[in-house]
């Protein structure tokens, strides 16, 4: 293993013992216990270990084992209770062993052969897994936390079929994460399967922190705001993913998993539109994407009428724009940076702060800092409606990184309309869905079903339509076989209570 | 070169060709919405109404003046009066004078066709008298749209055509049909109110007509949905006999929907053109005691109105075919419908033309009875 931790004053000695790398730290233990005659040393990381099962090796160790002259690491290995005990002589896995949590046991002066007795520590994981950040009224409200056999066995239990297949892989040079890619044989193409794992192996990092993070090393196009691969704490958003096809990928230590190919769409998804009638859920997927469109372009609107279009303003506005900016200084692309920058201050400093201070910080900045912005005559009350209206709307996307790119993306638009108008905001869009056309991921088309068009696929994206419809899953994904279920059962106590 | 460059030479490239337009900010600049032309001492007279919306929820008005030799410069010239640049953008309502509009609005129209930044709803209207006048009469009330206003809701909800430069430039450009624009003039208050209709011959105008005749008109070229007019029902024999019991004889009738479809009967020698205007109407009040009609009453009103319109139409076009004016824009209609369309060949006819107008009308009543 190529470490970037510099271990070369270790090379030197004779005879070289694997642990010795280890014992520089002070947490490591290496203690020397006698049974039935035989010497052991015993090592461990007693950061990393569960100190319970740590007593019940050891008493086992020295209760069960007969004494004999000749030690069988074997023989010594079938006395300890515990799953997934191994023997191994290979000095790089003893390490790496008990850097997961394992418990190392050899024979006094027998360095080369040890047994490894898996316990990691189950402390520091939260107990609490609700969905904290993708809150929804209607449906479960499981979330993820940060261990990855809690996560995958939250998968499980809602997934009990052996097609669902989970593979697991170490990555980053220092942290050694486990990272699981989850998918449905059967039904994932195989082609995302495969792509997904190349690039997961394919990556050289040190430290993988959270899913995101691979999110962006994995990602198509790195030079995208747009999110590539969908993110989620919520399990029935992972299982609908993995039931239409794609695959999912979730990494030691977070709370979040990603699932790829996204599309545009699936970011105004959230799981309570097919928890709600497909009328309602239609209608709530439809305000959405009018609130990120509004969001988009609603100030950098203001800016072009209020700067080159004044003739475009309707006569019954006319009068309260122009005297709502009567006394401001600025000009309205000013005026509106500065709204817009002070709505990120806001939403930054809410964001760090404690709870019940964010709540305090929301009113004093929306509602003192709006007022006196306002008497200061520094900005138009128009203009304050108008920004905090569309702050709000770029909230309603259902994933937050779609929010963080809506937001971003206003800025150059304002300023285009600042620079061109109406013309500046038509150049925006045209780049924008040049650049959304031209995005993949995971090689699938970022804007499917639109582009490239598929009508069927039309079913489940800007609307939701009712389970009789979406019976087939979404073509993009090219799953291997089409049909979720059989259309015609779907209403069978209908003739029940005919009777 | 790499992709790269091309694009952020083509972005460089979008900087220098769209170049840079001088902002308008929209509280930095003078919004003219009431224009008025008049004729004085062979100059052009304008003056025009600028929006001053300095205060929250209260409106007021500027008026400037401004003399010219023609109609082309008063828009540069009046910039020399105004603290901030003038801007016609918002312009919606213009003005002509009598006389103005007796010498020629070609020049005017031109100017606002070739002006893309003003509305192409702007209202017109030829004031009797001084446009000047009607303009002033209009500024007491804090509004410098009061004329606009007036106008569009009279075409709404009264008996006025539709108007919109739109239309008018259309009608000035066609070769088939005659502009026609609202009349305005003082009251003895000194209060601004409708009068009727102006039409022109070419650019010029040339015929007035009455409240009653504008409601014809409307109903002729518009599928109209609004519109009262009284009728009177003193048929002699009737009079006689009803004069017993009722103080008048006039029924007042409300236009609830009218639709109009124009047929050419034949279009040789001269076309003869038949218009069918469908009116559901409701009757207002009858002078009767009654308060709803019975049957036979209201086939008879139903008759007696039909015979009323129809003969009032009638004489609006024969009056319109004397002084050789197509406001109807039946020319326009012929020439939908012939080949070779001549206009000079068609109004050369027009006078002797058969247009025939038929009128049909239900009557239809609500309210309470005995």
């Amino acid at each position: 293993m190529n470490s970037p931790v510099n271990d070369n004053q270790h090379k030197s000695n004779t005879p070289h013992d694997p642990l010795d790398p280890c014992r520089r730290s002070d947490d490591f233990v290496m203690s020397t216990m006698t049974v039935s005659g035989l010497a052991f040393e015993v090592c461990y990381y007693k950061t990393l270990v569960d100190s319970h099962l740590l007593e019940v090796a050891i008493h086992s160790l020295q209760e069960r084992i007969p004494s004999s002259e000749e030690v069988n690491l074997h023989d010594v290995l079938s006395h300890i209770p515990i799953e997934e005990t191994k023997v191994t002589d290979q000095d790089e896995e003893m390490v790496q062993s008990l850097l997961q949590g394992s418990l190392l046991i050899r024979p006094c002066g027998q360095i080369h052969e040890v047994i490894l007795v898996p316990m990691p520590g189950k402390e520091g994981v939260r107990s609490d897994n609700d969905t904290e950040n993708e809150f929804s009224v209607i449906g479960p409200k499981v979330g993820f936390v940060e261990a990855l056999p809690v996560n995958l066995h939250l998968i499980r239990t809602q997934l009990r079929t052996p097609n669902l297949i989970i593979k697991e892989m170490t990555l980053g040079s220092l942290s050694q994460s486990q990272v699981a890619i989850l998918y449905m044989d059967g039904i994932a193409h195989p082609e995302n399967v495969s792509r997904m794992e190349d690039r997961l192996k394919g990556i050289d990092f040190d430290a993988v922190l959270d899913t995101s993070q691979l999110d962006q090393l994995i990602a198509d196009n790195s030079l995208t705001p747009f999110p590539l691969f969908t993110t989620t704490e919520r399990r029935d958003r992972v299982i609908y993913a993995l039931i239409t096809g794609q695959v999912a990928v979730i990494s030691e230590g977070s709370p979040s998993f990603i699932t790829g190919p996204s599309t545009l769409f699936d970011f105004f998804v959230s799981p309570e539109d097919y928890y709600l009638p497909w009328a309602l859920g239609s209608f709530f997927r439809l305000i959405r994407i009018f609130g990120v469109i509004f969001s988009l372009f609603a100030s950098a609107l203001y800016v072009a009428l209020m700067t080159f279009h004044y003739e475009v303003i309707p006569k019954e506005l006319l009068g309260k724009l122009i005297s709502s900016r009567q006394n401001v200084p600025f000009p309205p692309f000013v005026e509106a940076i500065f709204l817009e920058t002070t709505i990120e201050f806001l939403r930054e400093a809410g964001a760090r702060l404690p709870n019940r201070i964010g709540q305090t910080l929301g009113i004093v900045g929306g509602i003192i800092l709006g007022q006196a912005a306002v008497e200061a005559a520094l900005t138009s009350n128009v203009l304050i409606i108008i920004v905090s209206l569309s702050a709000l709307a770029s909230f309603v996307t259902p994933i937050y990184k779609m929010s963080n790119a809506i937001r971003f993306l206003r800025f150059p638009i304002i300023i285009l309309a600042a620079i061109w108008g109406a013309f500046g905001i038509a150049i925006g869009l045209c780049f924008l869905l040049v650049h959304l056309s031209r995005l993949k991921s995971l090689g699938s088309p970022y804007m499917a079903p639109f582009y490239p068009m598929r009508f069927r696929d039309l079913k489940d994206s800007l609307i939701r339509a009712s389970y009789e419809q979406t019976v087939k899953r979404p073509s993009y994904l090219r799953p291997l076989s089409f049909i979720r279920y059989k259309p015609g059962r779907i209403h069978q106590t209908n003739q029940l209570d005919e009777e | 070169m790499t992709r790269r460059s091309k694009g952020i030479l083509a972005v460089m490239a979008m900087l220098l060709l769209s170049s840079c337009q001088d902002t308008s900010i929209v509280n930095e600049i003078s919004l003219v919405l009431t224009s008025a032309y008049d004729l004085k001492d062979n100059q052009i007279h304008n003056s025009v109404l600028i929006g001053e919306y300095t205060e929250k929820d209260k409106s007021d008005v500027e008026l400037l003046e401004i003399d010219s030799s023609n109609s082309f410069d008063v828009m540069p010239r009046m910039n020399m009066q105004a603290k901030e640049p003038i801007e016609y953008g918002q312009l919606r309502m213009m003005v002509l004078g009598e006389a103005y509009a007796k010498r020629g609005v070609g020049d005017i129209l031109s100017v606002l066709a070739h002006n893309t930044r003003v509305s192409r709803r702007m209202q017109f209207a030829v004031a009797e008298g001084k446009a000047l006048d009607i303009i002033k009469a209009s500024i007491p009330a804090h509004d410098p749209l009061y004329l606009m206003k007036l106008i569009e809701q009279n075409g709404n909800f009264a008996n006025l055509p539709h108007f919109s430069l739109h239309q008018t430039l259309f009608q000035y450009f066609s070769k088939g049909q005659d502009i026609y624009l609202p009349r305005l003039r003082l009251n003895d208050q000194d209060k601004i109110m409708l009068n009727g209709l102006v039409v022109f011959k070419g650019e010029k105008a040339v015929l007035q007509l009455t409240d009653e005749e504008g409601l014809c008109l409307k109903l002729l070229t518009e599928d109209a949905k609004n519109g009262k007019f009284l009728a009177q029902t003193d048929q002699e024999g009737e009079a006689k006999k009803q004069a017993a019991n009722t103080t008048d004889n006039d029924a007042l009738i409300k236009i609830l929907s009218s639709s109009v479809k124009h047929r050419m009967v034949s279009d040789t020698p001269a076309a003869t053109l038949d218009s069918k205007i469908h009116i559901r109407a409701s009757v207002i009040k009858a002078s009767r005691n009654d308060f709803l009609l019975s049957g036979q009453e209201i086939k008879e009103l139903e008759a007696e109105m039909k015979r009323h319109m129809e003969s009032k139409i009638n004489q609006l076009i024969r009056k319109c075919q004397r002084e050789n004016v197509d406001p109807f824009g039946f020319g326009e209609y012929v020439r939908s419908r012939t080949h070779h369309w001549n206009n000079e060949a068609f109004y050369k006819n027009y006078g002797s033309m058969d247009i025939r107008a038929h009128v049909e009308l239900t009557l239809i009543q609500d309210g309470i009875q005995e």
